[in-house]
C-alpha cells in the first residue's frame, strides 16, 4: 500500500456488484471530494462500455462457443476466454453451469477448499470451474486494468498497484475469508486494506454530511446499519461516545453472515406469479421465461415504493420467438399483493424476542451455499440485537435509536418504513422518534465511504473505532482425565480479544503450549461475535453451543533445522504472539521460548 | 432566447466534430469496416454501422424489430398494450443510456413565443401563417427534441454491423 500515492481508491467488492471509487490528492485537502471511477466492461459481445458499476459475475465459455476476439478488451485486444461484468450478467440464466455468481458468499462457506476450482457449483458435470478466490483475483484483475487503461496512461506511479487501496469485506467475515480476500488482491498486484461494508457505508454518510455530523447525532445514540443487497444482509451497531466534549464513533458489533437478500424477494414473487399463470392461464413458464418474470418482478418491486396506493400491476414476459406480442404472458399483481409477499413475508411485524428459525438439519443437505432458511429479515435483526448488542442494567437489549441503510433492498420506501416501525414497536418509549440518517447512494455508498475511510486514514477526520469484529481462540485439550470411547475436551484459549486494534500485536499468556519437532501441530480454531468481553488468555472451560464457531484448523511446522539441534519428535515451549495487521488480517506466531525462532500458524484450507 | 442559439451550436458541434465528425460523402466512421462473412450483400446494401448499430441496441433492450415486424392486427389491444409497457420501458432505456435528448425548446407547449429575426430556421419550423420577417409571434406546438450527446460503446472490427441480432438456437 502506498501512503504517498495521487489517488486514494475505494474498492467494493460486491457479491452482485463491484464498484471503485477514488479521492485525487491533487485537489486542496479543504476541498476534496469522491469521484466514481466508470469501469469500461463487455456490455454484449464485442461492445465495451464504461459504467458506474461492474456486475460480480464471470462467463466460462467452452472453446467453440464464442470467438474470443468478441471478448477482448481495449487492454487485451488478442482475445479472452472469459468475460466479467454487465455481459456475464446478462447471460445468467441463458448458459446454465456457464456463469459464476456470487463468488463472495463462497468465501465463508464451511468445509469447502477457496482455492479449488469448484465454481460455477452444479450438480451436474460442469466444462470450465474456477476457485471462490479465483473468481475475486478476476473481478480485481479487471478493474486494475481499466483503470490503468483509462486513468494511469503512461506514467507507472499512478496504475492501481501503486495507489492506496482500501477495500470492503462484509462485517461478518471472519479471518479466513479477510486473509482470503487480501490474498485475492495480492495476487492481482494490489496491496489493500480491508474495512467493513456497513462501516463504509457510515463513511460515506459522514463524508456528505462534512463536520456538520455532529448536529445529527448525540452522546450515547445506538445507530444500527442496515444494509441489505442482492444476495446478503448485514448489521452493524455504532455508538456515539464523547471524550474531552468531542463526539466520537465507535462499532460496538456486527451481526452473522446472512444470506438473504434482494435476489431472494425478486424470485419469491416470481414464483408467485409463474404459479397464478400455471393456476389462471395453464401456462408453463421455462427457464427464459421465468427469469424474464423475475425483472419484471424487481422494476415491480422498485415502483412499489413510489406508488403506496392500492392499485394493479401488470407483469409481462415478452414471447421468446419474433412475436412478441401474439407470445407474450402477462399477469396481474396487486399491491396488496405484494405487500404481503414482500413486506409481510420478508419483513413481519414481530417481537424482540422472536428469533429467526435456525436451518432444519436434514439427513442428505446437499452441499452448497448456507442460504438462510427464515426469510423474515426482521426477526435476524431481533437476533442480532439479542445477541450481540448490548444490555441493560435490567438485562433487556440496548434497541438503537437511530438507522442508517444502505443495499439496494433499501432503496424502498415502503420496506425502510417498516424497519423503523419494527424497530419503533421494539423501543416501547414512544416519546423519543427513530431518526433516520438520509442514506447515501444505495449501490455507490459502500465504494464511496471506502475511499473517503482511506482520505481520512491519510489527512485525519474522524474515524470509527472498530477493531477485531470477533474474539478468537485455539483448541487446547484440557487436562481432564481421558474417558474411553469419548474425545478429550478442549478448552478454548483465547488469543485474540474482540476490538483488538489494527496494526496492534498481543502477548497470549499461555504455558504449557508446545509444537513438536520435525511434525505438522495443529490446533483446533474458534471464533466468536458474542463474547465481547473476553481476554487475550483467558480460558474457556465451556460455552454456548452457539458462541463459539470452529473455524478450520491452524496449522505449524517445525522444521528440525531451525530448532537448535533438538531430536525429531520433542517438544518445543512455545509462546503465542497475535498481530492484527494494518492490512485488517490477523496473523498468529508462535515464539520459542527457549530460544530465537518463531514460526507462523496457517490456516488449513484444503477444506 | 439566447440560452436557446447556445443550445443550437452546442448541438451542432457535437454533431460535426471530434469523434462523431460524420461528412456528406462518409456518412460512417472509416475504421469500423469489417470482415463480414457476408460481404457481398452487406457492401450492396450500404450498411452504415453506428445506424443499424441503433436498431441493435432498440431490439436487444426492447424488441423492437420485432414488435414493428410483427402482424398485430390479429391481438386485441390489451395484448397489445400489456407487450408495448414493456418494449416502451427497453427502448427508453437506450435513449437514456446511449443518448442525451432533451427538448428544442423548454417552454410548455401551447404558451406564446417571440421568434426573433436570424431565428435557426433548422431548430424551429413556422407554420401556418406564415407572412413578412420576423420578429414573430406565435404559440408553440411541438417543443422538439434534439440530441445533445451520443453515448455508444467501441464496438469491435469483427462484429458483423449488418445483424441486427443473431439467430438464438437453444441446444
Amino acid at each position: 500500500m502506498n501512503h504517498d500515492s495521487r489517488f486514494i481508491v475505494g474498492i467494493d467488492l460486491g457479491t452482485t456488484n463491484c464498484a471503485l471509487t477514488y479521492v485525487d490528492t491533487a485537489v486542496p485537502e479543504g476541498e476534496r471530494g469522491v469521484s466514481i471511477f466508470h469501469i469500461p466492461q463487455l456490455v454484449a459481445r464485442g461492445e465495451v462500455k464504461a459504467l458506474p458499476l461492474l456486475p460480480s459475475f464471470l462467463y466460462l465459455p467452452e472453446q467453440h462457443e464464442i470467438d474470443p476476439a468478441v471478448l477482448s478488451l481495449p487492454w487485451a485486444e488478442g482475445g479472452r476466454d472469459y468475460a466479467v461484468g454487465a455481459y456475464a450478467r446478462d447471460l445468467a440464466g441463458k448458459v446454465p453451469g456457464k456463469i459464476v455468481s456470487s463468488a463472495k458468499s463462497w468465501l465463508c462457506v464451511d468445509g469447502l477448499d477457496k482455492r479449488a476450482a469448484t465454481l460455477p457449483w452444479d450438480r451436474r458435470p460442469v466444462p470450465r470451474q474456477v476457485s471462490p478466490v479465483d473468481a475475486s483475483r478476476l473481478f480485481l484483475e479487471h478493474l486494475r486494468d481499466a483503470w490503468n487503461y483509462s486513468m494511469a496512461g503512461d506514467d507507472p506511479s499512478l496504475r492501481l498497484e501503486q495507489q492506496d487501496v482500501s477495500l470492503t469485506v462484509p462485517a461478518s467475515f471472519d479471518a479466513v475469508a479477510r486473509e482470503l480476500t487480501a490474498g485475492a488482491a495480492a495476487q492481482a498486484g494490489l496491496g489493500v486494506r480491508l474495512l467493513e461494508e456497513p462501516q463504509a457505508a457510515f463513511y460515506a454518510w459522514l463524508h456528505d454530511r462534512g463536520d456538520a455530523w455532529r448536529d445529527y447525532v448525540s452522546e450515547g445514540d445506538v445507530i444500527l446499519v442496515c444494509d441489505i443487497g442482492g444476495g446478503t444482509t448485514d448489521f452493524t451497531l455504532i455508538t456515539v461516545t464523547a471524550a474531552d466534549g468531542r463526539l466520537g464513533l465507535e462499532r460496538v458489533a456486527v451481526g452473522d453472515h446472512i444470506l438473504l437478500g434482494g435476489d431472494n424477494m425478486d424470485l419469491t414473487l416470481a414464483y408467485g406469479m409463474a404459479a397464478k399463470i400455471e393456476r389462471e392461464q395453464g401456462k408453463q413458464l421455462d427457464g427464459y421465461q421465468l427469469a424474464g418474470l423475475a425483472h419484471a418482478c424487481r422494476a415491480a418491486k422498485e415502483r412499489l415504493e413510489r406508488r403506496s396506493e392500492e392499485g394493479v400491476q401488470k407483469l409481462t414476459v415478452l414471447g421468446r420467438g419474433t412475436g412478441v406480442v401474439g407470445g407474450a404472458i402477462s399477469v396481474e399483481i396487486s399491491t396488496s399483493e405484494m405487500r404481503e409477499l414482500l413486506v409481510d413475508g420478508f419483513f413481519p411485524l414481530c417481537a424482540i424476542d422472536e428469533q429467526a428459525e435456525e436451518r432444519r438439519k436434514v439427513g442428505l443437505r446437499s452441499f452448497g451455499l448456507d442460504y438462510a432458511s427464515d426469510p423474515a429479515t426482521t426477526k435476524h435483526l431481533a437476533s442480532f440485537i439479542v445477541r450481540h448488542g448490548g444490555h441493560n442494567a435490567d438485562g433487556r437489549p440496548v434497541l438503537p435509536n437511530a438507522v442508517l441503510f444502505n443495499g439496494g433492498v433499501m432503496k424502498s420506501e415502503v420496506l425502510r418504513q417498516r424497519v423503523v416501525d419494527v424497530l419503533g414497536q421494539w423501543r416501547e418509549d414512544t416519546s423519543v422518534d427513530m431518526s433516520v440518517l438520509t442514506e447515501p447512494d444505495a449501490d455507490l455508498g459502500v465504494a464511496v465511504g471506502s475511499a473517503w475511510y482511506g482520505n481520512v486514514q491519510r489527512i485525519g477526520g474522524v474515524r470509527i473505532k472498530s477493531g477485531s469484529s470477533r474474539s478468537y481462540y485455539i483448541g487446547v485439550e484440557s487436562s481432564m482425565p481421558a474417558v474411553p470411547g469419548f474425545a478429550p475436551s478442549v478448552e478454548a484459549l483465547c488469543v485474540v480479544p474482540f476490538g483488538m486494534e489494527e496494526g496492534s500485536s498481543v502477548d497470549v499468556p499461555a504455558e504449557g503450549l508446545g509444537l513438536v519437532v520435525g511434525e505438522q501441530t495443529e490446533f483446533r480454531f474458534f471464533s466468536s461475535t458474542v463474547r465481547t468481553d473476553d481476554a487475550a488468555g483467558s480460558v474457556l472451560e465451556s460455552w454456548r453451543g452457539d458462541e463459539l464457531e470452529e473455524m478450520p484448523p491452524l496449522m505449524a511446522e517445525l522444521p528440525a533445522e531451525e530448532c537448535g539441534g533438538s531430536p525429531i519428535g520433542s517438544l518445543v515451549p512455545v509462546a503465542l504472539e497475535a498481530v492484527l495487521t494494518e492490512v485488517g488480517t490477523l496473523q498468529l506466531w508462535c515464539h520459542d521460548v527457549r530460544g530465537e525462532g518463531r514460526w507462523k500458524l496457517e490456516f488449513e484450507l484444503r477444506g | 432566447m439566447r440560452r436557446f442559439m447556445t443550445a443550437c451550436k452546442a448541438f451542432w458541434k457535437i454533431l460535426f466534430s471530434g469523434d462523431l465528425a460524420l461528412a456528406w460523402e462518409k456518412p460512417s466512421r472509416g475504421e469500423v469496416t469489417q470482415a463480414a462473412p457476408d460481404a457481398e450483400h452487406t457492401e450492396d446494401a450500404g450498411i452504415l454501422p453506428d445506424a443499424v448499430y441503433t436498431l441493435v441496441l432498440l431490439q436487444r433492450e426492447g424488441r423492437l424489430i420485432d414488435f414493428l415486424k410483427e402482424d398485430i392486427d390479429v391481438y386485441g389491444d390489451e395484448q397489445v398494450g400489456a407487450a408495448v409497457r414493456q418494449i416502451h420501458t427497453g427502448c427508453r432505456k437506450v435513449l437514456d443510456d446511449n443518448f442525451g435528448v432533451s427538448p428544442v425548446d423548454e417552454r410548455g407547449e401551447g404558451e406564446p413565443v417571440d421568434i426573433p429575426p436570424g431565428f435557426d430556421s433548422g431548430a424551429i419550423r413556422l407554420t401556418g401563417n406564415v407572412r413578412g420577417d420576423p420578429p414573430f409571434k406565435g404559440t408553440l406546438q411541438h417543443g422538439g427534441w434534439k440530441v445533445t450527446k451520443v453515448d455508444f460503446p467501441e464496438r469491435h472490427a469483427k462484429l458483423d454491423p449488418a445483424i441486427i441480432c443473431p439467430a438464438e438456437v437453444e441446444l
